[in-house]
């Protein structure tokens, strides 16, 4: 993968090593934000280091709007920031656009060139074929030489005798049986058919990402064949097809951005931390070039505090009630590699993933390797069927689901609310620019108090998903929703401020708007930390 | 749907003849209705427990033939093998997937295919688990014991 590291200007690194960078400020817009913008040199209230944690300089504070919650609990860094520092590895990731990753193909096509002494495009079909694992290719490549030529469907003869598309001529199609004036095609191999039928066939198979025969032998179809046949640049969406599979294959370190259009990837550098973050239940959240922020390890929105486990399982509680997915999981099941829905429409028990190409068996889920040798006697399932745990009473589980859900959706309706907010947002810096002469900079607090609030909003949000999971009895589960509270009325005063329309008013309670988006940092920030402590001990665990 | 009809033609006249290769394979094969429905009975190769029964096949030609596979399927509850599903007569075979299947390939070829599968049924993919399961553990006495019990009854 050397090749794609070396464009240095497509990295976004992210490192935490700013003491000041909170949780969240590590994720939100593609670029590494830290705190020491002119919103942070403000701070909401004067956080003291020494040992007395409840002590609040109230000079800060006008006097008269002051209520109980606003006493923040000044986060220790002895403790808590620990966990962030020491606990969590940054994460270290680039996006690539799929021409860059053909790009890249294509350099280590050109890379293999002088060792294999062969035209680029067999070069090609023969990566393809192997996975783009250039290791493994040399190494057959040394055993086998020209039988690994015949095998990947390359002609090895060397002439090219009847290759391509030949002119008009009465032609007799053995597939369509049509008689007439036809142009044809064929390879070495001279299994000559029409060219509508040839380019049915392809049309068939370019997206599968696979490489294209002959229909009759192996013989390899190149790019320019194809796009001789197909014409224009057809060959491209074969090449986009195989783009697609090897992500796919490489899911492990490679990840579309899940956003509709959006066709950026995301290339994580480093695997190794991922062991250790889904240990310490955190998420990868990453940012493509395009904006959009998503978890890497699911594929879903932003969803601290709940990790993916959890946020997998509510989801999926979440869509029980609809038909489809009832429809879903009776007749479907994920694979249990790549978690795509298969259906089985019939065919035997050993089954392969098509997006994945895992083989596993449909009884009980597991790798097919294992199957092979000891029969068809599925123990793995039947061990399983007897650990499951004895459901409580449906009623009162449904009861208590539907509370949290209720919960959950209603911060997601205000998080669209407070999206529409935010497009006021915009006018209203700018009318802060031409009404009272306003620098941009300075403007720029009301969009960093969006931000804080939509950032508030969307932990407020996944919390209940934690929650939920929760042991009700527990004393930190007690302390979350205590958190919980906090947070939600701190997120309601701020997205209160965040209506004032007048832009006199805006300026005059500017220092507002700093202290309660700076509470809104911390309380989000204890939050999240206080979820993730709930998933480190177990005390919140995903389950059906 | 000329290819069908010359299909029909070329399967009347191997079938005539008694081409040697086909009829060890194929009794007779025959169209149902119009040319997508065939029905075609194969033989039992010699040396299997099969030999010397006829098993009924149906073939549908979906409306893409020969960009799509036919669909093939034995007759329900006759067809006692590894890779064929006994209650609905479903068969196992790589070439029948659209992934595997090549226009160049004709009924004749498949009935072919499905002729050998008779012989070499592949116990590491099952539709019927009961006999892979023998066929694994090598019993050739009860495998031809299990066939004869599944077709006598």
């Amino acid at each position: 993968m050397s090749d794609l590291d070396s464009d240095d200007s497509l990295l976004l690194e992210f490192e935490d090593d700013d003491e000041n960078v909170s949780y969240l400020d590590t994720y939100d817009d593609g670029k590494p934000t830290h705190l020491d913008s002119d919103f942070a040199k403000v701070p909401p209230h004067k956080i003291d280091t020494d040992d007395s944690e409840f002590d609040i300089d109230e000079s800060q504070f006008s006097g008269e709007d002051l209520e109980d919650d606003y006493l923040v609990f000044p986060v220790k860094k002895t403790t808590k920031d620990l966990l962030d520092e020491d606990s969590v590895p940054s994460l270290k990731y680039e996006c690539l656009t799929t021409q860059e990753i053909f790009e890249s193909m294509i350099s280590r096509v050109h890379h293999l060139q002088p060792v294999l002494s062969l035209p680029s495009q067999d070069i090609l079909i023969l990566m393809q074929r192997y996975d783009w694992n250039e290791e493994r290719l040399l190494e057959e490549w040394t055993e086998k030489m020209d039988n690994l030529l015949i095998e990947s469907g390359l002609n090895t003869s060397g002439e090219s005798n009847g290759r391509g598309v030949q002119n008009g001529k009465e032609f007799f199609c053995p597939i369509c049986c049509e008689e007439r004036l036809t142009e044809t095609f064929s390879l070495e191999c001279g299994h000559e058919y029409c060219i509508d039928c040839y380019r049915h066939y392809i049309k068939d198979r370019l997206n599968n990402g696979k490489i294209i025969t002959c229909m009759d032998c192996p013989l390899a179809l190149k790019n320019e064949d194809i796009d001789q046949v197909m014409g224009g640049a057809s060959s491209a969406r074969l090449m986009d097809s195989s783009i697609k599979s090897f992500v796919r294959k490489h899911s492990n370190s490679y990840k579309w951005c899940p956003y509709t259009d959006c066709k950026c990837i995301i290339h994580l550098k480093d695997t190794s931390s991922l062991q250790e973050y889904s240990r310490l239940h955190a998420s990868r959240f990453v940012s493509c070039n395009m904006g959009h922020s998503f978890c890497f390890g699911c594929g879903f929105e932003i969803h601290a505090p709940a990790d993916c486990g959890v946020t997998d399982q509510w989801v999926k509680k979440a869509r029980l009630e609809c038909e489809n997915l009832n429809w879903v999981l009776s007749h479907t099941k994920e694979c249990p590699r790549c978690s795509v829905n298969i259906e089985k429409n019939g065919g035997c028990n050993h089954m392969v993933c098509s997006s994945c190409k895992y083989e596993f068996c449909w009884i009980c889920g597991g790798d097919w390797t294992p199957h092979g040798s000891s029969f068809y006697q599925c123990v793995i399932y039947k061990n399983g069927e007897k650990n499951k745990l004895v459901a409580d009473t449906p009623k009162k589980t449904l009861r208590r689901y539907a509370f949290f859900y209720k919960m959950f959706t209603e911060h997601e309706v205000s998080a669209k609310l407070d999206w529409k907010l935010g497009e006021t947002v915009g006018f209203k810096v700018k009318g802060l620019q031409e009404k009272i002469g306003v620098s941009w900079i300075e403007g720029q607090f009301l969009t960093e108090s969006l931000k804080t609030l939509n950032e508030g909003r969307t932990a407020l949000k996944w919390s209940f998903a934690v929650a939920y999971y929760s042991d009700p009895s527990h004393n930190l589960t007690k302390i979350f929703i205590d958190n919980q509270g906090l947070l939600s009325n701190a997120v309601e005063s701020l997205s209160e401020l965040l209506q004032i329309k007048s832009p006199e008013v805006i300026m005059k309670r500017k220092t507002e708007f700093y202290n309660k988006a700076g509470y809104v940092k911390n309380r989000t920030k204890a939050l999240l930390e206080c979820g993730r402590d709930l998933l480190l001990k177990g005390i919140s665990k995903a389950r059906e | 749907m000329s290819r069908a009809a010359k299909e029909y033609k070329a399967i009347i006249r191997v079938l005539q003849e008694g081409d040697e290769f086909y009829s060890q394979f194929i009794v007779c094969m025959e169209p149902k209705e119009d040319l997508t429905r065939w029905e075609a009975l194969v033989r039992g190769p010699s040396g299997t427990p099969y030999e010397g029964c006829e098993f009924r096949l149906h073939l549908l030609l979906p409306q893409e033939y020969p960009m799509s596979p036919p669909v093939v399927k034995f007759e329900p509850y006759a067809m006692p093998h590894a890779n064929v599903d006994f209650c609905t007569g479903e068969i196992c075979l790589d070439i029948l997937t659209k992934q595997y299947w090549s226009p160049a390939w004709d009924l004749l070829h498949v009935v072919q295919a499905i002729g050998q599968l008779l012989g070499d049924p592949v116990p590491s993919s099952p539709l019927n688990v009961d006999i892979a399961n023998i066929l694994k553990a090598n019993d050739t006495n009860s495998y031809y014991g299990l066939v004869h019990y599944y077709i006598k009854s």
